[in-house]
């Protein structure tokens, strides 16, 4: 666990001071029992010592203060240091994850990474609060009791040490049944909350269809699995506790029973029992202590390993060693060159061997059926993913030899899900470029057609866009998103299905805007032939390959597929 | 009807926790009978076990007056007499044990019952709530409630429910057994306790207030993480890495700031509570000299104080502990009654009326007004007579209530004023499921489950066979695509439905639609995702589908309506034209004006 390594580094001398105080705790704790067996043998012997008493007394009542300071600081010290871990570790994870591209988010699905950044950094620093203390606390007072009752009666020792060996060999036991069922719990845990996510989503087709029931079953499913798994957990754990009390109970009779054959026989004198009674106790209590830690350790493990998985992907695309900056200034061209690719659980090619390139001012439409591999261009042009094989190059460079920010700083993209964060629109707005001016906002929307709707609206830009954008219609949020890009001010637009929710009277006169728009070159995904009818060039795509290139009257001639489809739509289309 | 519009306003946040915990007391009072079980079991096992030292104290007194008064005839029977007692001690905890295995597996029965319960009534309360509740709260807050919360709860319940019996009825027994010993000992014992309480009394106080603060930070950064990974793509698209982290970062601080002090007072109590264990300690051993030097206590006597009174703080520690354990379990189940108490959805009318399936069904709405919020009207005063098999065209640009009428009719949102009729009755007269039950929605966002396609096309109908589904994905141009997949009908949709394209998403949400076969067909941009060229063999089928159902289709392409026995032309709300194509476009109005817009680019 080299991060966790990495952490106790970090806050070494937290560490260190959580150790001196816990030092001085146990100490004190360790002398109580000292001094009352020695008042005790002093009266036992009717060695009456006024003096002797008191002294001892004054010097219980300080230790028990001592102790009590030393432990507050510990305390003060441990819960900060084990949030403070938690707090980092969360930024570490989230930024991994920020860090990760589409190819990487894939494997673990993000209501996982979800679960992972929340629920398992609560459960990690639970454990911290809790164990910070005790992994030092319990072993010093476990030594030191085993010491002092040693220096007490010596031959008495194996008493104690068998009664460990029973709280050992119970814990394993209890490790070995519990630990797989708390694996389980995890996953039954996501599942909950894959299901209520799903219902979230789905609200309103849940309640068209009155499958309200059906899903109120779904979930009852895994309820029930899930509240069987935890009382089966539940009754291994709370049984430990008695357990664990009986053994230190018989510890203590054993105790007596062996003193006081000793005693009798004068070898031993009471005070020493009962100072030895007392450290059995202690050490076993750090030993309970430390089991305690160890039976809430396997949640913690499965916590972490899912938190480490995180941590541990190596992303697969990374950033040159000697990225190429210089030459992207001017934009001249995009080209995909026998580009071929697979998403890693398909079996067949989404991809295969695409040629074509975009130029400055031109607008380049990409058109095919739904699954064509339309979108997928786009994202390997992002580098969301790696290709197969082939090159993507621009300005002739190929784009794994440039920075992804750097590459992406030249790309405005308007996605097929419309994506605005809560907030204001302004913000939203001006996401891509920070110091945007008005004017540029302003013309910005002009050309999305949306200006009109955020200055008859009663906040204008500082309208607040609700969580998942719920106080916007369809087209509003479209229509922003393509604001969004354009405020960017990239040398490449792309519009990925971003027109699918405008009337065509929008459409038409965001398209004829966007003509207007210099020094970019623009790429327009759709399925539509009426969005792209008057692109400057056609790419289309028929199951993963280029099946024509040209403008739309070249391809009406050239490319059959094409004419066909051209034909589906304007062939007077009935109702619908 | 106006009272549904106060139904989504948010309700302030009472921060009543004293309420919440008896809202959560409720929940337990199924059990009484069990409770009062475990607390028979409970008691007489810790009765069990605080007798042990006691009874050990008597081995201590036999050796210390042996030892005092040598007499070396008598030991070997006062062995014997040792052993007898040492015996009987092993064997009280011993049962002690058994009754206190035998009441913690009751309880985890109970608790797991109660949270299975929550868990039930908070699912069922999620399909009951209006849906403008999910509007006006973020799902990712919801979420939190339905997941974390009750993960807290859970934890109180099967953890901390057994150490708050055992560690009261502890308390109350030792109290009970150290006034036995010596009246004057216990007295010096138990005048700390009032002074610990109030200094628990004072800590706890402190840290309810962050607890609930925690809580909440926990709710703001689980809704920032949902939204930051869910929209991921555009964070990496516009470069904003940096900004996003720092934004995260942000809550993170405040989540850690809160979190930390909460945490450190709530640890507190268990040192402050053990301080005063050992001053207490320190007195009794001093008042304990001073007593056997007066020989008013024997040394036996003295030994089983001390472990009491060593004792003592455990449970009192336990009790502290959850003190803080509670505040926790009152903030999350504040948070979670607070979910639990929401307006539900307007209940279905006891005598309601039952559709006449052989009946044609005629829609009319009647001067209906309905708005999202207060500020602007959402529909006005909206008139409408709809005849069965009717084809009706909605169009009008973005936003201007299109979907709205669609909702209302289905009653997902219940109107402000007028009426909606269905064969001139309201609808409100008819049960929500029977209303809904009559309509198909295919909408422009389509929705997929974590399953198999078998399971999400069948997904309105229980009883079809395999032959209906088929005939469906035949009729929806989904069976292609379906065949070609590895699995087939078995293929999993995965978490967020990635592993499928958005038209093909969108085609199985087509299939759905004629498996359910309803008599009304709502089709809200059906095809927007869908290629023109599945989109015409789709529309083929769909016609088929439609012959004798009424149908609303909401387009912006207006290629894809013409054919519409009626077009309706809306704008903010108001229906500003009506009639089918050829009329609207020799009105050379509004109809006109979006009709040849989409042609512009053409020429």
């Amino acid at each position: 666990m080299p991060i966790l390594k990495k952490y106790f580094i970090r806050y070494k001398i937290s560490f260190i001071f959580i150790f001196i105080f816990l030092f001085f705790q146990v100490l004190c704790d360790l002398k109580l029992p000292d001094c009352t067996a020695g008042i005790i043998n002093t009266i036992v012997k009717d060695k009456i010592n006024f003096n002797f008493v008191f002294k001892n007394s004054i010097n219980m009542l300080f230790m028990a203060i001592t102790s009590g300071i030393a432990s507050i600081s510990s305390i003060l010290i441990s819960t900060r240091v084990a949030c403070k871990i938690v707090k980092d570790l969360r930024v570490e994870i989230f930024e991994k994850i920020i860090s990760f591209n589409s190819c990487e988010l894939d494997k673990f699905g993000t209501s996982s990474l979800i679960t992972r950044c929340t629920n398992d950094t609560n459960q990690i620093q639970n454990f911290l609060i809790m164990s910070s203390r005790m992994l030092f606390y319990a072993p010093m007072m476990a030594i030191g009791g085993i010491i002092m009752s040693s220096k007490h009666a010596k031959d008495m020792f194996w008493i104690i040490f068998l009664s460990c060996l029973v709280i050992f060999i119970t814990i394993v036991i209890n490790l070995f049944f519990t630990l797989p069922k708390f694996k389980l719990i995890q996953k039954l845990s996501d599942k909950i909350n894959l299901i209520l996510r799903e219902n979230l989503s789905g609200l309103l087709v849940v309640r068209s269809f009155s499958k309200e029931f059906h899903e109120k079953n779904r979930f009852d499913k895994i309820n029930k699995e899930i509240t069987k798994m935890t009382l089966f957990v539940n009754r291994i754990m709370t049984s430990i506790m008695p357990f664990m009390f009986l053994i230190m109970n018989i510890t203590t009779v054993s105790v007596i029973y062996v003193s006081a054959k000793n005693i009798i026989e004068d070898k031993f004198e009471i005070g020493n029992m009962l100072a030895f009674i007392q450290y059995s106790t202690q050490v076993l209590i750090s030993f309970l202590l430390l089991s305690f830690v160890i039976s809430i350790l396997p949640g913690a493990i499965i916590s972490f390993k899912r938190v480490l998985e995180i941590l541990e992907t190596k992303n697969i695309i990374l950033d040159p060693i000697k990225p190429i900056t210089n030459n992207l200034e001017n934009f001249e061209s995009i080209e995909f060159k026998n580009v071929s690719f697979k998403y890693e659980k398909e079996d067949k090619l989404i991809l295969d061997n695409i040629n074509f390139d975009v130029e400055l001012d031109k607008i380049t439409a990409i058109v095919g059926q739904t699954g064509s591999g339309k979108t997928t261009i786009i994202k390997l042009l992002m580098r969301f993913y790696d290709v197969n094989s082939g090159e993507i190059l621009i300005n002739k460079i190929n784009i794994k030899k440039i920075k992804q920010s750097n590459l992406r700083e030249q790309i405005g993209y308007a996605s097929q899900k419309t994506v605005l964060f809560s907030g204001k629109i302004i913000e939203n707005l001006k996401y891509g470029n920070d110091s945007a001016s008005q004017k540029e906002i302003d013309d910005a929307c002009k050309v999305s057609q949306v200006l009109n709707f955020i200055n008859n609206s009663k906040d204008k830009f500082d309208f607040l866009i609700s969580k998942d954008a719920n106080n916007l219609s369809g087209g509003q949020k479209q229509r922003l998103s393509i604001a969004r890009a354009i405020i960017k001010k990239p040398k490449i637009l792309i519009f990925d299905d971003s027109f699918s929710a405008l009337d065509f009277k929008t459409d038409s006169k965001i398209r004829k805007e966007l003509k207007k728009i210099k020094n970019t070159a623009i790429l327009i995904i759709s399925q539509r032939i009426s969005n792209i009818i008057d692109a400057d060039k056609i790419i289309f795509l028929e199951k993963g390959k280029v099946a024509g290139i040209g403008t739309h009257k070249e391809l009406l001639r050239t490319c059959k597929e094409y004419f066909k489809m051209v034909n589906s739509q304007t062939n007077n289309v009935k109702i619908l | 009807m106006m009272m549904n519009r106060h139904k989504c306003k948010k309700t302030a946040r009472a921060k009543n926790l004293k309420g919440s915990i008896l809202k959560l007391l409720n929940y337990l009072k199924f059990y009484k009978s069990s409770f009062l079980f475990v607390l028979i079991l409970a008691t007489a096992s810790n009765i069990l076990s605080t007798l042990g030292p006691k009874i050990l104290s008597k081995a201590t007194n036999i050796l210390t007056s042996e030892f005092l008064n040598q007499n070396s005839k008598k030991i070997n029977i006062s062995l014997l007499e040792i052993n007898k007692i040492l015996i009987n001690a092993a064997i009280i905890y011993f049962l002690s044990l058994l009754l206190s295995i035998l009441q913690s597996n009751i309880i985890s029965d109970i608790s797991s019952k109660i949270i299975y319960k929550l868990r039930e009534d908070i699912n069922r309360k999620f399909h009951c709530l209006p849906i403008c509740y999910f509007d006006n709260n973020s799902h990712g807050d919801i979420l939190s409630r339905m997941t974390n919360d009750v993960e807290t709860i859970n934890q109180t319940l099967s953890q901390n429910f057994i150490q708050i019996t055992t560690a009261v009825v502890s308390i109350i027994s030792m109290t009970i057994i150290i006034f036995t010993i010596n009246i004057k000992l216990a007295f010096v014992t138990i005048f700390i306790v009032p002074i610990s309480s109030l200094i628990i009394f004072l800590i706890t106080k402190q840290t309810q207030k962050y607890f609930v603060k925690q809580q909440n930070y926990l709710g703001n950064i689980n809704s920032k993480i949902q939204e930051d990974f869910e929209n991921h793509v555009i964070i990496k698209s516009y470069n904003s890495e940096t900004k996003t982290i720092k934004e995260f970062t942000k809550i993170n601080n405040e989540l850690y700031k809160n979190s930390w002090i909460s945490n450190f007072f709530s640890s507190l109590l268990i040192p402050i509570s053990q301080v005063i264990s050992n001053i207490i300690y320190v007195f009794v051993c001093i008042y304990s000299f001073y007593l056997i030097l007066k020989k008013e206590i024997l040394i036996g006597d003295f030994q089983a104080f001390i472990s009491y009174v060593r004792s003592f703080s455990q449970p009192v520690n336990q009790v502290s502990n959850i003190v803080n354990m509670i505040q926790q379990t009152a903030a999350a189940s504040e948070r979670i009654f607070e979910f639990l108490e929401q307006n539900e959805e307007s209940k279905d009318i006891k005598d309601n009326l039952f559709f006449n399936s052989d009946l044609k069904k005629y829609i009319e709405f009647k001067n209906v007004n309905f708005s999202y919020s207060k500020n602007k009207k959402t529909i006005e005063n909206l008139n409408l007579k709809i005849k069965s098999g009717q084809k009706v065209a909605i169009v009008g640009p973005t936003g201007s209530g299109k979907t709205t009428i669609m909702k209302l009719l289905m009653r997902f949102y219940d109107i402000d004023s007028g009426e909606i009729l269905i064969n001139k009755k309201n609808i409100l007269l008819y049960k929500k499921s029977d209303l809904r039950n009559l309509f198909s929605m295919v909408m422009q966002d389509s929705w997929l489950f974590n399953g198999t396609i078998l399971e999400n096309i069948s997904y309105p109908k229980r009883n079809v066979n395999l032959q209906q589904i088929k005939k469906a994905t035949i009729d929806s141009q989904a069976h292609d695509f379906i065949n070609k997949l590895k699995n087939k009908y078995q293929t999993i949709i995965n978490e967020d439905s990635e592993n499928i394209s958005a038209g093909q998403k969108q085609l199985l949400n087509i299939a759905r639609a004629f498996v359910a076969n309803s008599e009304i067909l709502i089709l809200d941009e059906a095809t927007s995702n869908i290629d023109n060229y599945t989109e015409k063999l789709i529309q083929k089928a769909i016609n088929k589908l439609m012959t004798n159902k009424t149908c609303f289709i909401i387009a912006h392409r207006l290629s894809t309506i013409e054919n519409a026995d009626l077009i309706l032309v809306i704008n903010d709300g108001k229906i500003i034209e009506q009639g089918n194509h050829k009329q609207l476009i020799k009105n050379k109005k509004f109809y006109f004006d979006l009709y040849n817009s989409q042609f512009s680019s053409n020429n």
